[in-house]
């Protein structure tokens, strides 16, 4: 490349760069003033959401019963990155069996030290136990299934900051773990299908919806928390084991 | 008020200190404590929901994504 031409997209560039900057102060200067955002909109579907569905979380109530076929979708673009990505490492590492395999060459095996090992021992029940109050109060308080999963997830891979990977998959082996993930994809779906059974819409919640902070309320709400707890939590222990096995001998 | 200017100051500094990290590993650490400054600057505007995805997703997945693949970077 020449430097004029260069210096050409760098003008191009600058250029750009301004006009983009105006657009976003016009953009922003017709924004709500900065928390004040109390719109009819919102006012509505917090009322809704408590006098309709008895769920005091908005957002649960929003994401799981106002746009829970949204949520579906989010949920399979999620386990089909998962097994899409896990598909080609698999098939790059030429792998056969889930046997775990040895460090790969140059990487040495360390033994966790006594504290990080006293520390997960510690920490990975009790940030599982977490995870699951997390997605079981799903309708209730802040979380949800996404969030909770996550935790759940998270407490899953500190046994093997602790433990080391052989230890992470005998206490996490793939086949029960991706049969985790598999439940909740397949419940989300059931359970929207079920509605149609039970001669309501698809995703319409059917399920009775108890009483306004109650453990087991809401209705569909829950149960489809449950469900997306299920297949996050599972499918991310699926991404850990499979990028941790890139740092292993590959045959 | 005071509140919420600290944890945009707090946002501030960690993106700062992301970007003028030269170690690689080490911006995955630093990224992590950004996480955390970012979740404090939704719970305090309000977003519990927003920051347990943060805390989640930051703290542990990209951390552990990150520093798997400068593992493969280094053993080639």
């Amino acid at each position: 490349m020449s430097a004029s031409a260069g210096n050409g997209r760098r003008i191009a560039g600058a250029v750009l760069a301004v006009a983009l900057c105006a657009l976003a102060c016009v953009a922003f200067a017709g924004l709500p003033h900065f928390g004040e955002s109390r719109g009819p909109y919102e006012q509505r579907r917090a009322i809704e959401a408590v006098r309709a569905r008895q769920a005091t979380n908005l957002d649960a109530f929003v994401n799981f019963d106002y746009r829970g076929f949204d949520t579906l979708g989010e949920e399979y673009i999620f386990l089909v990155a998962i097994g899409g990505f896990s598909l080609l490492l698999a098939e790059r590492r030429g792998e056969i069996s889930d046997a775990p395999r040895p460090p790969a060459d140059g990487r040495a095996s360390v033994a966790p030290d006594p504290v990080i090992r006293a520390f997960a021992l510690a920490f990975v029940p009790a940030c599982i136990l977490y995870g699951f109050y997390v997605v079981l109060h799903g309708q209730l308080t802040p979380g949800g299934g996404f969030q909770g999963g996550v935790a759940i997830a998270t407490g899953a891979l500190a046994a093997w900051l602790g433990g080391g990977y052989r230890r992470f998959v005998r206490v996490f082996p793939k086949t029960p773990v991706e049969g985790f993930e598999t439940l909740g994809a397949l419940g989300y779906v059931a359970l929207g299908a079920g509605a149609l059974l039970a001669g309501g819409t698809f995703m319409q919640n059917v399920l009775p919806l108890g009483k306004a902070g109650a453990l087991f309320s809401a209705g569909t709400i829950d149960a489809l928390n449950g469900f997306v707890g299920m297949a996050i939590s599972g499918g991310f222990v699926v991404l850990f084991v499979e990028f941790l096995k890139e740092t292993r001998a590959s045959r | 008020m005071i509140l919420q200017l600290l944890a945009f100051a707090l946002v501030l500094g960690g993106a700062a200190a992301v970007v003028f990290t030269p170690d690689p590993r080490k911006v995955a650490f630093v990224f992590s404590a950004y996480g955390l400054a970012l979740a404090l600057l939704f719970l305090v505007l309000q977003a519990p929901d927003v920051a347990l995805s943060e805390i989640a997703v930051g703290s542990a997945a990209v951390p552990l994504v990150v520093l798997t693949v400068l593992s493969r970077m280094v053993s080639k």
